[in-house]
């Protein structure tokens, strides 16, 4: 009799990957994000680099087909990198559907990027309404109602809505492995993808040098840095600024994309604000690293959270800037001194009272800033993330196994529900027979 | 209701299952549909049961194995004392009592990958599909008793992508009572379904490099129109129309009748699982020219003694043509050869029934 542990013997030819992510010019964290890794990467791993096009908002069925194709001639698998900014990430997302993937998933929540691809690719907001239906049914079709009109116009959007109909799910069905870098979100991002997830601390090797130089005016240098969106609280931060008594004390730099900008300039007019707040956009990383390098705080807030890890507070730490983070997500689960935590929806007064502390005790601040240097340099060295990576070489027959099977069960089960076969013990019956059948979960 | 315990070799309810592709009607088929002929002829009550199988697109595949897979066969009405299954994905369905006699597995998967052959090689979800085959066939085959194949080069394949033994059954071609010789005429033969793998342009090719006017007839259905357009284009290209003939899909009787007139069989498949053709040559008491990498073919023919083994070349099977029309003497008495190596190999239903209902 033959051994039923026997496994089969295919070929074990070495595996070749191509890497999706926006580079370096790319104004995105992740760009230099990808550089760092594929740079520390070397030799290890059988990588070819397909960066997102930055010189269009969309990419053509034309050019994704001619693109997949290249995948399939080459044999290569795609390591694509997710996050919430579409332009950044519009072929990544495109790949991770249509062929099996290996996801780097930056953000939890990705209801800003279909939002992106609603509203870039196909102009219109349909998209997205299908796309909650797809994922969360009749119910996630009421919630796309609420959140956006059928113009288009973001109604509302909460940490409730993101936490629960994060829309990461439209990603699993192709899913290989999923890499967050988030611990906490390891169990839920399997549950929702029905994919192995892996955590790696997000790389990011210390690398500025600059010297902090003195302040010229005595004013509190306070910086905000990156793709400001509605979730990193300028808004309040300009109420903050606005309301304290000391605020021609405080001097704000803003870097980076500002959405609604013009309703940010408008409300630092109105608040007059004109000499304390400076909207820099997009800069060169040698005066945003110096800028951080200056900072007596970098405000680095996230309400809601979309579940990433932030490369810019890596940077924050990197620069031994003492920064302030929303006590959510990733961020609470740094170590307490290597940041100052403010709880969500208390962002006003937190900051008021940070300011009031550097007021009284600057050197409080200074040494939260080196504890989060001394933190990164430890905890977050790229060649954590590179074993993980390199790894892959031979876990991918085991994941592609894995997929397969997968696959088998939920098309099985779609089938089943399209055509009112399913019944509450069909999902135990489908993994009995898949797991009979070979699947290693 | 309590199943009663299953009976043993006499009077056995047996369904055989099988995988079938409508409107295809090669070899396995014909075997599937024999062997439930023998069993009934043995005594049991037999039925086939032919699953619908759909192979592109690859993740098809996946609910074809699944569907097999969630298949209790056990019981209809009465229990199934056994069941025999002959391919994949046939040979996943439930049963407790259950014997594979392995016609293929799903070569796509396996020696096909990375061939043009292989549709899975460039499809999408190609790799992940052909883990799963690879997987599930490792599993569910280790864990039958009862596993043999058509022929050694299917026991071999088995061994090498799965680690797996199997015994091999040969079996006698549907039609061996039929087969006789009436004489050594001025043509070969090639019965067979037309597609890539039978390589039947390899022998138009040959053709056109003999040194004698060899003639050949084939016969068979194509399996497309597209391959039946592109056969007939190539004969006209090679400027052979008064030397080759192409009968279609022929009747049994036809099919006897030039098996029994041939000077010679001539067979080059690639990797042929087992090949009717070549025992009916035998039967028919005529050569066979085949090549080296023909499957099947090469566990009955052997090169000087039963027929000719060439290279897989135009240029090899055309010299074995040659030799075949020259010598009309060597040709008849290899094929004399084949007839006797026939019945010394012992091929026989009686064998396969034992080993299966055993």
């Amino acid at each position: 009799m033959n051994d039923a542990s026997a496994t089969g013997t295919l070929d074990g030819n070495a595996h070749e990957f191509t890497w999706i992510s926006p580079v370096p010019p790319a104004a995105t964290e992740i760009a230099r994000y990808s550089e760092n890794i594929l740079r520390s990467l070397g030799g290890r791993l059988s990588v070819s680099v397909a960066a997102e096009p930055q010189d269009k908002v969309r990419v053509s069925d034309s050019e994704i087909a001619a693109f997949l194709n290249s995948l399939l001639l080459r044999r290569s698998i795609a390591i694509c990198n997710i996050g919430n900014n579409y332009p950044y990430h519009k072929l990544a997302l495109e790949v991770a559907r249509a062929t099996p993937s290996i996801l780097i998933l930056h953000d939890f929540v990705l209801q800003h990027l279909f939002l992106g691809e609603a509203h870039l690719k196909f102009e219109g907001w349909e998209a997205y309404r299908l796309i909650m239906r797809r994922c969360y049914g009749a119910e996630g079709e009421q919630i796309a109602q609420l959140v956006v009109d059928s113009q288009g116009k973001l109604l509302y959007q909460s940490p409730e809505i993101c936490k629960i109909f994060p829309l990461v799910e439209d990603l699993g069905r192709n899913c290989l492995l999923g890499i967050t870098h988030n611990p906490t979100l390891v169990e839920d991002l399997g549950r929702r993808l029905a994919a192995p997830v892996v955590y790696a601390p997000f790389p990011y090797d210390p690398a500025i040098t600059a010297s902090r130089r003195p302040s010229q005016d005595g004013r509190m240098r306070l910086v905000q840095f990156g793709y400001l969106g509605g979730n990193r609280c300028l808004n309040e931060v300009l109420d903050a600024i606005a309301l304290h008594p000391k605020k021609h004390r405080l001097k704000l730099d803003v870097y980076g994309s500002v959405a609604a900008h013009q309703d940010v300039a408008s409300k630092i007019e109105l608040h007059g604000l004109a000499s304390v707040v400076t909207l820099h956009g997009h800069v060169s990383d040698e005066i945003l690293d110096q800028a951080l390098v200056d900072a007596d705080l970098v405000i680095n807030l996230r309400n809601p959270t979309m579940g990433e890890a932030s490369a810019s507070q890596l940077r924050a730490f990197d620069a031994s800037a003492p920064s302030v983070v929303t006590d959510a997500g990733w961020y609470s689960e740094l170590p307490d001194g290597t940041v100052l935590k403010i709880p969500a929806g208390e962002e006003i007064h937190g900051l008021s009272g940070i300011f009031d502390r550097w007021s009284e005790r600057p050197e409080d601040l200074r040494s939260v800033g080196c504890e989060g240097r001394r933190y990164l340099t430890f905890h977050h060295r790229s060649d954590l993330l590179v074993d993980v990576l390199s790894n892959l070489q031979g876990e991918i027959p085991q994941l592609r196994r894995n997929l397969g099977f997968r696959s088998m069960a939920f098309r099985a089960a779609g089938h089943a529900r399209r055509n009112g076969l399913a019944h509450p013990g069909l999902a135990a019956r489908l993994m009995e027979r898949v797991n009979l059948l070979g699947l290693q979960w | 209701m309590p199943s009663s315990p299953p009976k043993r070799n006499n009077n056995m309810r047996v369904i055989v299952v099988n995988a079938h592709v409508p409107f295809v009607r090669g070899g396995a088929e014909l075997l599937a549909e024999s062997l439930v002929e023998q069993l009934k002829a043995a005594g049991h009550e037999a039925e086939l049961v032919r699953i619908p199988f759909v192979w592109y697109p690859p993740e098809k595949i996946l609910d074809c194995a699944i569907a097999s897979s969630l298949l209790d066969v056990s019981r209809f009405a009465e229990s199934i004392d056994l069941c025999i299954a002959l391919k994949f994905p046939a040979y996943l369905v439930q049963h407790p009592n259950k014997a594979v006699w392995l016609v293929h597995q799903h070569r796509q998967a396996y020696e096909l990958w990375n061939t043009s052959f292989s549709d899975l090689t460039t499809a999408a979800m190609g790799p992940e599909v052909r883990e799963v085959i690879s997987t599930s066939d490792t599993r569910v085959l280790a864990s039958i008793p009862k596993l043999y194949t058509i022929s050694e080069t299917v026991t071999q394949r088995i061994l090498s992508h799965n680690n797996l033994t199997a015994q091999t059954l040969y079996h006698p071609p549907p039609i061996a009572d039929h087969l006789l010789c009436s004489g050594y005429e001025d043509f070969v033969f090639y019965p067979s379904r037309f597609n890539p793998m039978k390589r039947q342009e390899l022998v138009l090719e040959a053709l056109t490099r003999t040194r004698h006017p060899v003639r050949c007839i084939f016969a068979g259905a194509a399996d497309s129109a597209t391959v039946a357009s592109d056969f007939m284009d190539a004969i006209r290209r090679f400027g052979l129309q008064d030397r080759v003939q192409w009968l279609g899909p022929i009747s049994t009787p036809v099919l006897v009748e030039h098996y029994a007139r041939t000077l010679a069989v001539v067979f080059p498949p690639l990797d042929e699982d087992y090949g009717y053709v070549t025992l009916e040559a035998m039967l028919a008491r005529k050569a066979v020219v085949t090549v080296a990498d023909a499957g099947g073919p090469t566990e009955f023919i052997r090169d000087g003694q039963e027929g000719w083994v060439a290279q897989p070349t135009a240029d090899a099977l055309a010299d074995a043509l040659d030799r075949v029309w020259e010598d009309r003497r060597e040709t008849r008495r290899r094929g004399e050869a084949g007839f006797e190596r026939y019945n010394d190999l012992g091929i026989s239903w009686g064998s396969v029934l034992e080993a299966l209902t055993s």
